[in-house]
């Protein structure tokens, strides 16, 4: 009799147990499929965005620019006579002018064309060169001369870049912005630092930089590096990010 | 009289049957198996009552057959409630195999009359397992507050009596007589069986209409 | 001097085109002689009018404007061709000088601007658009583009290279003449010499000069 109660007993907790067992196994097993989704979902929405951007500056291209250029040939073929009209028409042609300059730079902050032909670094020079003298911030950049990545890297590198810059513009009233792209034995390190105010790192109140974050954050992702940030107040900000090889 | 009048008072599964009853307007086409099982759960603890009380008679035969009723409707249940539109053969397959466990059982032990706890301990494991699968299943993907969804309170529920189901089947194998325990387990399962019939009940009473219905909108209703 | 100039003109929208035919046949020596919406009819015209110069959009259907320009520069290897570009077209606009372009101008350029480019490409010089930007200079030095057409032997002494060095920093004739102690009269005239010395029409000549010559650096200027 003692024996049947033995096994018995013996049975019902080897059930118990792959009940147990499996209960845990699956709960793991659902949580990371949820977990790809998230980030499938997430990627696409990034490329859509891409896309999207693409679709904008090339209809700004196709529609808005010819027509701009257009108008100020016709300006230009007005024949006036007194000094008040030409100055009239300068006046215009200075303001399409701008406006075609505005439409320029909306372009490119959508979609830095040069990016497929002319590798990261070029790019990232000319961004930073054209914002240069239009806000208080000082910003150098570094990077070594060779640099060669995948091209869809290239693209989200540069929106980090662009993402950070803008930050440090924007929110952070720095003096000076130190961006540094360096290649070490594990892997491409983009740092950046600036000696701004800093802010709390758990406190996304402020919706659009804890957007700004978020979207660091994802395109990180989608290129498989890592991503670290170290931010006190008043101790402006640093960003540490590894691209693997 | 009186004991009929006792044995009615004593048939918590009214509670459920009732209350589907109350909201059979509401009353969802996915969970018509569930019921089903409620009321011949219902028509057994007739069966056994009258066995016992009026022909003095073992009741094994209808716990037996209730058993096997009991597995492959709960099977297709979990059919319907599936997540994807794949493993349909899994449920196939279950039920082929505890058909078959049932017959061998029955036929190869020629013990249709008396009790015998292989296939509950079967089944109730492999009901169980299904149980935690949907459930899980709903943790990662159901919008909404999960504890009012009718599905997640009966797969609780089944998780909880079923288990029940195997420790007391172990237990009545080992004999009352034989362990404090197992005595102890025996007893418990009044209590248990009523607390998981008004589960059942309160599980009833969230189901609502086909949420997907959406072709009265199309019939010009 | 005064004789005409036969121009035919390049571009698929149409607007632009009429706008474009109107503003340069205002013009007393230019004659616009055809018209073209894609390559294929560019080179139809240029077979059939043998113009002078040919103002072609670098973007067209069928054809574009850097396929049509290897055609026509294989027909007529002499022929000036300028290119019409948009805001943001740097990569394409390089790929027009390397296959043989002597100029670029923006859509947006001034009237004057365009009609100076074409009277400089007419004497075979090589005509850039003043608007120029910095990643455009650089990227057309490193090109294939960047050794063509006349490079004239040209000396200068180290304040001429300072000078130049500071205009391609875009300072001003005034802060300039600040920082070398010179009146701003005298820069003027160093400015207008050197623009002489480099055959450059602008700006945008001396910069892609200076980066040919070494004698400012990339990170000088980006």
């Amino acid at each position: 009799m003692a024996d049947r109660l033995f096994y018995t007993v013996v049975i019902v907790s080897m059930l118990i147990a792959i009940v147990i067992i499996f209960f845990v196994v699956s709960v793991i097993r659902y949580h990371k499929r949820y977990i790809q989704l998230q980030k499938e979902r997430i990627q696409a929405q990034i490329m859509i965005q891409e896309q999207e951007r693409k679709r904008i500056a090339n209809d700004l291209h196709d529609s808005l620019g010819p027509m701009l250029s257009t108008v100020k040939l016709y300006m230009h073929s007005i024949t006036v006579d007194n000094d008040t009209d030409k100055q009239s028409l300068d006046k215009a042609s200075d303001y399409i002018d701008e406006t075609i300059a505005n439409l320029r730079e909306i372009s490119y902050n959508l979609l830095p064309g040069s990016l497929s032909r002319n590798g990261l670094v070029t790019v990232v020079k000319e961004f930073l060169s054209r914002l240069s003298g239009r806000h208080a911030i000082k910003i150098k950049f570094e990077a070594p001369n060779d640099l060669a990545m995948p091209q869809n890297t290239e693209l989200h590198l540069f929106r980090v870049i662009q993402e950070i810059v803008h930050n440090a513009i924007k929110h952070s009233g720095a003096a000076t912005l130190k961006l540094r792209l360096a290649r070490q034995p594990d892997g491409l390190f983009l740092l950046t630092e600036d000696n701004g105010k800093g802010f709390d790192l758990y406190d996304t109140s402020e919706a659009s930089k804890g957007l700004g974050l978020k979207s660091i954050e994802n395109r990180c992702e989608m290129i498989n590096a890592s991503l670290k940030i170290v931010a006190k107040k008043n101790e402006g900000c640093k960003i540490i990010i590894k691209i693997p090889e | 009289m009186a004991n009929i009048l006792n044995f009615l008072l004593s048939q918590s599964i009214f509670i459920p049957i009732i209350i589907a009853l109350i909201r059979i307007k509401h009353f969802n086409r996915n969970y018509y198996p569930f019921f089903l099982v409620l009321i011949i759960g219902f028509f057994a603890e007739l069966a056994s009552f009258i066995e016992i009380d009026t022909f003095n008679e073992t009741n094994a035969w209808v716990i037996k057959l209730y058993s096997l009723l009991e597995s492959i409707i709960l099977l297709y249940q979990f059919y319907i409630w599936r997540n994807g539109k794949r493993r349909q053969v899994i449920f196939v397959l279950l039920c082929v195999i505890c058909l078959l466990f049932w017959i061998v059982e029955v036929v190869l032990f020629n013990n249709f009359n008396s009790f015998s706890p292989y296939f509950r301990v079967f089944y109730a494991f492999v009901l169980v397992l299904l149980s935690i699968n949907q459930i899980n299943s709903m943790i990662f993907y159901h919008e909404g507050t999960l504890f009012k969804n009718p599905r997640f309170i009966l797969c609780l529920g089944f998780i909880i009596i079923f288990l029940y189901q195997i420790i007391y089947e172990a237990s009545y194998y080992i004999g009352s007589e034989q362990s404090a325990v197992a005595n102890k387990i025996i007893m418990g399962f009044g209590y248990i069986n009523f607390s998981i019939n008004l589960l059942y009940a309160i599980a009833m009473f969230f189901i609502t209409d086909k949420k997907n219905d959406y072709n009265r909108y199309f019939s010009g209703q | 001097m005064h004789y005409n100039i036969n121009i035919v003109i390049a571009d698929d929208h149409e607007i632009f085109l009429d706008g474009l035919a109107l503003m340069l046949s205002r013009q007393p020596n230019f004659n616009i002689c055809g018209r073209a919406s894609n390559g294929v009819q560019l080179m139809e015209i240029v077979d059939r009018e043998k113009p002078d110069i040919v103002l072609t959009d670098i973007r067209m259907p069928v054809v574009d404007g850097i396929q049509s320009t290897k055609q026509i520069l294989a027909a007529y290897p002499a022929m000036g061709i300028i290119a019409l570009s948009m805001f943001d077209e740097e990569n394409l606009v390089v790929e027009m000088l390397e296959a043989g372009a002597k100029g670029y101008l923006l859509k947006n350029a001034h009237k004057d601007e365009i009609i100076d480019a074409i009277n400089t490409v007419h004497q075979n010089k090589i005509y850039y658009c003043a608007k120029t930007s910095f990643l455009l200079a650089s990227m057309i030095v490193r090109s294939k583009a960047g050794g063509a057409a006349q490079q004239p032997v040209v000396v200068l002494n180290d304040r001429e290279k300072d000078i130049i060095k500071m205009i391609c920093q875009q300072q001003t004739t005034q802060e300039i003449a600040d920082k070398i102690y010179l009146s701003k009269r005298t820069v003027e005239g160093y400015r207008v010499k050197i623009l002489e010395k480099i055959q450059a029409k602008n700006i945008a000549g001396v910069v892609i000069f200076a980066l040919k010559n070494n004698i400012i650096t990339e990170e000088d200027v980006l």
